[in-house]
């Protein structure tokens, strides 16, 4: 796919765990994972919202797009 | 996981508590009608093999009444019809006692169902499976009383026949769904829903 999810780059620079934002988002940590291994088909736009609050920064920061269709 | 269908919540709900409600009476009073079928197959060969052979038949000489025939003619018929039944008798409580599985079993996981819908939770794993083994013995018994049924009209053209199939299999594979026909397109359409449920299902899942 062409979507790269920078969730562990985020959450890195933000030192946070998985766990902590899980908890903090309200979605389960497996659904966190999900979406941060890029394995996620879609994320909600209340999922995102919350991630981008918590993490104090914008949708672009977590998800970026690549023109690059051999990763898919 | 939680059913996202939020917007058919409350109908889901509804029609889950009437689904839940039909099939445990349906499934009570059905199982005490099949147990005392079952009694009464028993019965009536336990009466034949002690001697008491006669008096069966008189029992239901006395109680049949057919315009144009006699009750000589009458007890005639039935004797022969009861000399076919005990001939066959494993055959037939064999059929009569998995014929009371298949009800209760198909009951059961309709109650499985039912139980989520009430719940409004149509993506359950419960009700999933359910649904599609559902599917499966619908199709499976569907094909079966199907070729029974053509196998019979075209091979047997005694009461033993109407016995076995009609008697039993047909009547009691017809209680799970009242309205339903043979069976393969109930079986058919649990299958398909189990399907697009199961997609549906997946795809939720990676859904955040």
């Amino acid at each position: 796919m062409a979507i790269i999810v920078n969730l562990d780059v985020m959450l890195a620079k933000r030192k946070m765990k998985l766990n902590d934002l899980a908890a903090a988002v309200g979605i389960t940590p497996q659904n966190l994972s999900v979406l941060k291994t890029g394995k996620a088909k879609a994320i909600r736009f209340s999922t995102l919202d919350a991630i981008c609050k918590h993490l104090e920064c914008s949708p672009g920061d977590i998800l970026e797009y690549t023109d690059n269709e051999e990763s898919d | 996981m939680e059913a996202t269908i939020t917007q058919h919540r409350d109908k889901i709900i509804r029609i889950g508590k009437l689904l839940y409600g039909f099939v445990l009476g349906w499934l009570i009073l059905n199982s005490i009608a099949l147990l005392i079928m079952l009694a009464a197959v028993v019965g009536l060969y336990v009466a034949g093999t002690s001697g008491s052979r006669q008096t069966v038949v008189d029992l239901f000489t006395f109680a049949e009444l057919v315009p144009g025939l006699g009750a000589e003619e009458i007890e005639k018929i039935i004797t022969w019809d009861y000399e076919t039944f005990l001939d066959h008798f494993w055959l037939i409580f064999t059929l009569a006692l998995v014929s009371t599985g298949y009800f209760v079993t198909t009951m059961i996981l309709m109650l499985r169902i039912a139980k989520s819908l009430k719940r409004g939770d149509l993506l359950s794993k419960q009700a999933i499976g359910s649904l599609h083994l559902l599917g499966w013995i619908y199709v499976i018994q569907g094909v079966v009383a199907f070729f029974w049924g053509i196998i019979g009209q075209l091979a047997w053209t005694s009461n033993t026949c109407e016995l076995l199939y009609f008697s039993f299999i047909h009547d009691v594979c017809n209680y799970s769904f009242t309205f339903s026909g043979s069976g393969i397109e109930w079986g058919m359409l649990a299958l398909a829903l189990s399907w697009i449920a199961k997609s549906f299902q997946e795809e939720q899942e990676l859904i955040v």
